[in-house]
């Protein structure tokens, strides 16, 4: 090289450095330029100090009670209410959610109306009111019909609808997606009038269900998920395994996640369900497990009940029997009805969309009379009186074109808060009567596909912004306060159905109500009384309701409906055997409920719990039909029904019917908002009319499935159904249990179905270190998680992208495996086909002692803390990505590309949580933020953290209670405790040494009986 | 010149960055006194007594506050919407840094007083000068008034005013002697090593995660 080429040291950093300098400067990014006080400071608020306001969810019929954390006046969290007697805390993925439907930057914000060229233009709310009042009015002075379809109303809402009826003499329709009073129908129709069932799953020792994905979507999801958890502790109460651990027995046509969670699943031919309940009714009164004799004094007084119920269950399942191909064989339903016979506390579970074929009905009728015969009822089976709210117009599901239909086309159609052109069949004549309505009037949040057709669209307020109250059970009363403004103009329907009223064409008024709130108050005073209502009332604020349940106590005296034997005559006839054809099972998902969440972008992400799919729909089939049909196994293929056809990736599973094609409801949206429109297929719109109530369902019989030229790749987040014997997801049989509580050491299954791989673990002593290990003077944060009671809600997952601003990173990213949630489920699929042992694991940073990733940061950006973290220092991070390939749990997340919040989703954002830019890593902090403000609040009152004090968002949401996190210096703390069990583990720990700080307890195969 | 001789054109650059950026470096306190526009002027000289007695000058003094834009530098002093005087309020009328900075032992904010705290007592108060006038305006009109940070702190970094304020650490230390002050100016870098000289003294944590996350 000559001289005059020779670029000196010297110079070279002169030029970098000055070159440095300018870089630094040009890549500053600007922090806002304004502090903006308040003009007149909220005697509340203290801003950087968050504010919990207990409120109720409205998401599903369940209705939950909840907390919401506002900082600065702006909601930002929902978790579950600890002291509400439904959830206790818990709240699935599709509650929390609901943070994100108020700041949907698709949702309405005016209202509006509809111009000729079908574009939308915005009125003032006083020329929307007026129109639409001056329109019921003129067709009240015309004669005309006048329909209000509303969702299954609650309380005061429901009041307000009935008067507003009343009023303007309008019809009001409820109507529900998927029908949530299919249990008080049956239960009517069994105890007579007024009396209502519930299910106490905390009290059952054998759950046998039918249909009803109870863990998952049907009725009460969390509720049954923390009802069931109680009971699935076996060392965790003081007796040791003494407590009789209870078992699950599922019967349905595919793998929902009751199934997946039950000790066995029957996979039940579809439509079979009802003759397999019919068999199991009469083995069980064959066996004669039921002798009163036995059985304590309160079940003998019913002797005579049983011995009717035994007469007329014995009418109703005379035809039953077992078909070759039904799933289930005579022997092991002699086996179970032996179980159930010796149980003490028996519980018989029937329900759901399978169950809403032709023999539904009569299933419910028997599931009932059986929980009679085994002396249930009154025991698991809760009977109380029935709330006012029965007093309502029934609630209507797919039989709602079928009632609008039978009196002259309405004239005004006030559609509130439902979506019936998406949600009702295409073949049911919907559509062409919202085409005929000459005004259609659309209270909704969202421009959703039947606002699209409405004249004129009202904007609602969504349940954070509003009022409402709720009878959630007999005695049990929930009351949601708005916990921030509302964002836009807009309006409760309570409000808006009042001041509907009071507009001028109209004119009516309310009594002395000029809005919501005070009628609510009203209906509350009437009801607590006058005398110190005022304290009261703030204390049911505060609570969240009125929990006190005067009426909640179960009756005693029930009996049996003398209307009974007219109800089962109708049964006398049998029923025509279904075809022996494929049929189409449109079936709700736990993320997406009825698909009215579809546009939150945290549901699209979120992978389903059981195929772990996200941004898209598939075709749930078993591949003997693929081959039948001559599909391939990863293609796209076509069902075509009587009502229409629709196209979607297939998903090949053994775990379904051959007789059956199973797609999720709540995709294949055409409007509502940008994450959802064009996503998936909407299964209900290619169902079969229906005709009564409920009668045609969810199931579409002489179904026919093509190719199709559709090209489109399914997103499954796991990538392996099995766990190769590496042992991730341990079992471990309740008999080894029992025989070494005392042992620490107990052999559990690297894989369920594998028996010669038996692995012995327990808390085990640490091997020579290599490294220095780190020492922790105060604290050693650590969580451990119970996979006996995790059933892979996804709860935890939402919770972890609700608190930690983690970024929805969309189809695309997600296709190419760069998601960035900090908490997945892993669920891995073991044994054999008929027979599936599913485990769930929460997997998320383990936070190790000896972490893999620590060594090989070159700056220093991520390290051990000296209270057991793994911190990562974002602002350090150079994002060489060394740490997220060397780290064996996958744990870590890499910011491709700049995360995305359209105005005004960003307001969501956890101020206590920094928001990652591109080209950062980042991870679980075990929520640091929540550790951070709970040693504050322990340094300002001189003490030490409390046990139990810090909940990561996981961990406060989880339904099941699973997750559990504290303080591993401290022997008392729970998490030592559970760490000490003879079924705790640590992933990988024993291949790799990384010493994790998240115990994994092993999941309890087996329940009581073989 | 070497540079010269060897007849590159690299050299000649490098040599001129180099001067400029020395140039930049010990006049740095002549731009950090001068303005922007918008920005009150003021000579280094008569910040002395301000920032930590003139200690944290030199010890705190860094290559990159040149090349910060000013906001971040020491001695920034914007043009507030409303020429509040803290000289007047703290040091002559007495009054306490918590009455109007209530969140300071409350919360990670210190908290900007709203305009109806202001308003308690000018409702009565002065009421003739023409800056308490500007904010009978704001008030009237219902508006906030827009005040201009002063002292910024550098991103990706939490800081909690309860905790600092409840350890006894004087508002001086970081703000600098506010109650000296017509015009709030940045009176300390209130960067990484300015904390840490701090908690490394007072045995406080050390701990990136106590901060960084």
């Amino acid at each position: 090289m000559g001289e005059k080429t020779k670029f000196t040291r010297r110079e070279f950093m002169r030029i970098a450095g000055a070159g440095a300098g300018v870089c630094a400067a040009g890549c500053l990014r600007d922090l806002p330029q304004k502090l903006i006080p308040y003009v007149v400071a909220p005697d509340e608020i203290i801003p950087g100090v968050a504010a919990w306001y207990a409120g109720t969810c409205f998401e599903c019929a369940a209705h939950c009670g909840t907390l919401v954390r506002v900082r600065e006046g702006r909601a930002v969290k929902i978790e579950g209410n600890p002291l509400h007697p439904v959830n206790s805390g818990g709240l699935c993925a599709l509650g929390q959610s609901a943070v994100q439907a108020a700041y949907d930057p698709d949702r309405l914000r005016e209202p509006m109306r509809r111009n000729a060229d079908g574009s939308f233009s915005a009125v003032p709310w006083n020329d929307a009111l007026y129109s639409a009042a001056e329109a019921i009015a003129r067709a009240r002075e015309g004669g005309k019909r006048v329909v209000l379809i509303s969702e299954a109303l609650s309380l005061s809402e429901a009041a307000l609808a009935r008067e507003f009826c009343g009023k303007t003499g309008a019809e009001h329709l409820q109507y529900q997606v998927f029908p949530a009073d299919e249990v008080e129908q049956a239960a009517s129709a069994v105890f007579g009038a007024g009396v209502r069932a519930d299910y106490d799953l905390s009290r059952a020792d054998c759950v046998v269900s039918f249909g009803a994905d109870y863990l998952g979507t049907w009725r009460s999801p969390v509720e049954f998920t923390r009802a069931r958890s109680t009971r699935r502790a076996p060392d965790a109460e003081k007796g040791g395994t003494a407590a009789i651990f209870p078992r699950a027995v599922h019967f349905e046509p595919r793998l929902s996640l009751t199934a997946a969670n039950a000790d066995r699943w029957y996979k039940t031919a579809a439509g079979s369900e009802c003759s397999v309940l019919g068999v199991l009714f009469r083995k069980i009164v064959e066996y004669g497990g039921w002798d009163p004799a036995g059985q304590d004094s309160g079940r003998v007084a019913k002797k005579n009940v049983r011995s009717a119920a035994v007469r007329y269950g014995m009418r109703l399942c005379a035809g039953d029997a077992l078909h070759p191909g039904c799933g289930v064989t005579e022997s092991e339903i002699e086996a179970l009805a032996r179980e159930l016979g010796q149980c003490r506390a028996p519980l018989i579970i029937c329900g759901g969309p399978v169950m809403s074929g032709a023999d539904g009905e009569r299933a419910m009728l028997i599931s009932l009379l059986l929980n009679i015969v085994l002396g249930a009822a009154g025991k698991t089976v809760r009977l109380c009186r029935a709330s006012a709210e029965a007093k309502l117009p029934e609630v209507l599901s797919s039989g709602l074109s079928a009632r609008l239909a039978e009196g002259p086309v309405p004239e005004v159609l006030i559609v509130a808060q439902v979506n019936p052109f998406f949600t009702l069949p295409e073949k049911s004549g919907f559509s062409r009567l919202l085409e005929r309505v000459p005004f259609v009037v659309s209270l909704s949040v969202n421009l959703d596909e039947t606002a699209e057709r409405a004249h004129l669209v009202m904007p609602l307020s969504t349940t954070i912004e509003t009022w409402r109250d709720s009878e959630v059970r007999p005695g049990v009363y929930a009351l949601n306060q708005p916990a921030m403004q509302p964002l836009y103009q807009t309006q409760s329907l309570g409000d808006t159905l009042i001041s509907l009223c009071a507009a001028a064409p109209l004119g009516v008024r309310f009594a002395e109500d000029t809005c919501f709130y005070d009628y609510m108050r009203r209906a509350w005073k009437e009801r607590i009384g006058a005398d110190n209502f005022e304290e009261q009332w703030l204390r049911f604020v505060e609570l969240g309701g009125d929990f006190g349940g005067t009426a909640q106590e179960s009756i005693s005296d029930w009996s049996l409906n003398p209307e009974l034997e007219k109800v089962i005559s109708r049964f006398d006839v049998k029923n025509p055997e279904s075809s022996p054809g494929l049929s189409l099972l449109a079936f709700p998902t736990p993320v997406f409920g009825d698909g009215h969440g579809a546009n939150r972008p945290w549901l699209q992400e979120l992978p389903d719990p059981v195929s772990t799919v996200v941004w898209g729909s598939w075709i749930e089939v078993h591949p003997e039909t693929l081959k039948r049909f001559g599909i391939p196994k990863n293609s796209c293929a076509k069902v075509i029904t009587d009502g229409g056809e629709l196209e979607a990736p297939v998903l090949a599973t053994e775990h379904i019917d051959p007789g059956l094609v199973a797609v999720p409801v709540g995709q294949g949206h055409a409007a509502l908002g940008r994450f959802c429109r064009g996503v998936g297929v909407n299964p209900l719109a290619v169902l079969g009319a229906g005709s009564g109530k409920s009668a045609a369902g969810f199931i579409a019989s002489g179904v026919r499935l093509e190719r199709s030229a559709l090209r489109q790749e399914l997103l499954q987040m796991q990538g392996s159904d099995s766990q190769l014997g590496r042992g991730i997801i341990r079992t471990v049989e309740l008999a080894v249990l029992q025989q070494s509580a005392a042992v620490h050491k107990i052999a559990m299954h690297k894989e369920s179905h594998n028996t010669h791989d038996v692995h012995a673990l327990g808390p085990r002593t640490p091997p020579k270190q290599m490294y220095v290990q780190a020492e922790h003077p105060q604290y050693q944060w650590a969580m451990s998680v119970d996979l006996s009671k995790c059933t892979g809600c996804c709860g935890c997952v939402a919770a972890c992208y609700a608190e930690n601003n983690i970024a929805v990173s969309g189809r695309k990213m997600c296709a190419e495996g760069r998601e960035m949630s900090w908490l997945r489920i892993e669920r891995f699929l073991d044994g054999p086909p008929e027979h599936p042992v599913l485990g769930f694991l929460p997997m998320m940073c383990q936070h190790c002692n000896n972490a893999p990733c620590e060594p090989v940061c070159p700056v220093y950006a991520t390290y051990h803390s000296d209270e057991g973290l793994n911190t990562m220092v974002y602002n350090r991070c150079v994002g060489t990505r060394y740490c997220a390939n060397n780290c064996s749990y996958k744990a870590r997340r890499f910011n491709w590309v700049e995360s995305y919040w359209p105005e005004p989703l960003n307001w969501q954002l956890n101020p206590d949580v920094t928001v990652r830019c591109t080209g950062v890593m980042e991870k679980c902090t075990f929520c640091i933020q929540r550790i951070r403000e709970a040693e504050n609040r322990a340094k300002d009152e001189g003490r030490e953290v409390r046990d139990g004090e810090i909940q990561p968002a996981c961990a406060s949401s989880c339904p099941a209670g699973a997750i559990v996190f504290g303080n591993l210096k401290d022997p008392h703390s729970a998490v030592y405790r559970q760490a000490q069990l003879g079924r705790s583990y640590k992933v990988l720990d024993a291949e790799l040494n990384t010493q994790p700080a998240v115990t994994y307890l092993a999941k309890i195969s087996g329940g009581k009986a073989k | 010149m070497r540079a010269s001789t060897s007849g590159s054109i690299a050299g000649p650059a490098a040599v001129g960055l180099f001067f400029l950026a020395a140039a930049l470096f010990f006049g740095s306190h002549v731009l950090a006194g001068t303005a922007p526009d918008g920005v009150a002027g003021g000579a280094a000289g008569a910040l002395a007594g301000v920032w930590r007695g003139g200690k944290a000058v030199f010890s705190d003094w860094k290559f990159t506050d040149v090349f910060l834009p000013p906001r971040y530098r020491r001695g920034y002093r914007p043009l507030q919407p409303v020429a509040y005087s803290h000289r007047t309020h703290v040091e002559k009328l007495g009054m306490e840094c918590q009455y109007c900075h209530f969140g300071v032992n409350k919360s990670a904010h210190a908290v900007i007083p709203s305009v109806d705290s202001c308003m308690g007592c000018h409702a009565s108060v002065r009421s003739d000068l023409p800056e308490v006038q500007k904010l009978k305006n704001y008030w009237e009109q219902k508006k906030p008034v827009e005040w201009i940070p002063v002292s910024n702190l550098p991103e990706h970094v939490r800081f909690s005013h309860e905790r600092h304020v409840r350890a006894g650490v004087a508002c001086y230390i970081c703000h600098g002697q506010v109650n000296k002050m017509d015009v709030v100016e940045k009176a300390s870098s209130l960067k990484m090593g300015f904390c840490l000289s701090c908690h490394r003294e007072s045995g406080a944590v050390n701990d990136c995660g106590a901060c960084h996350h």
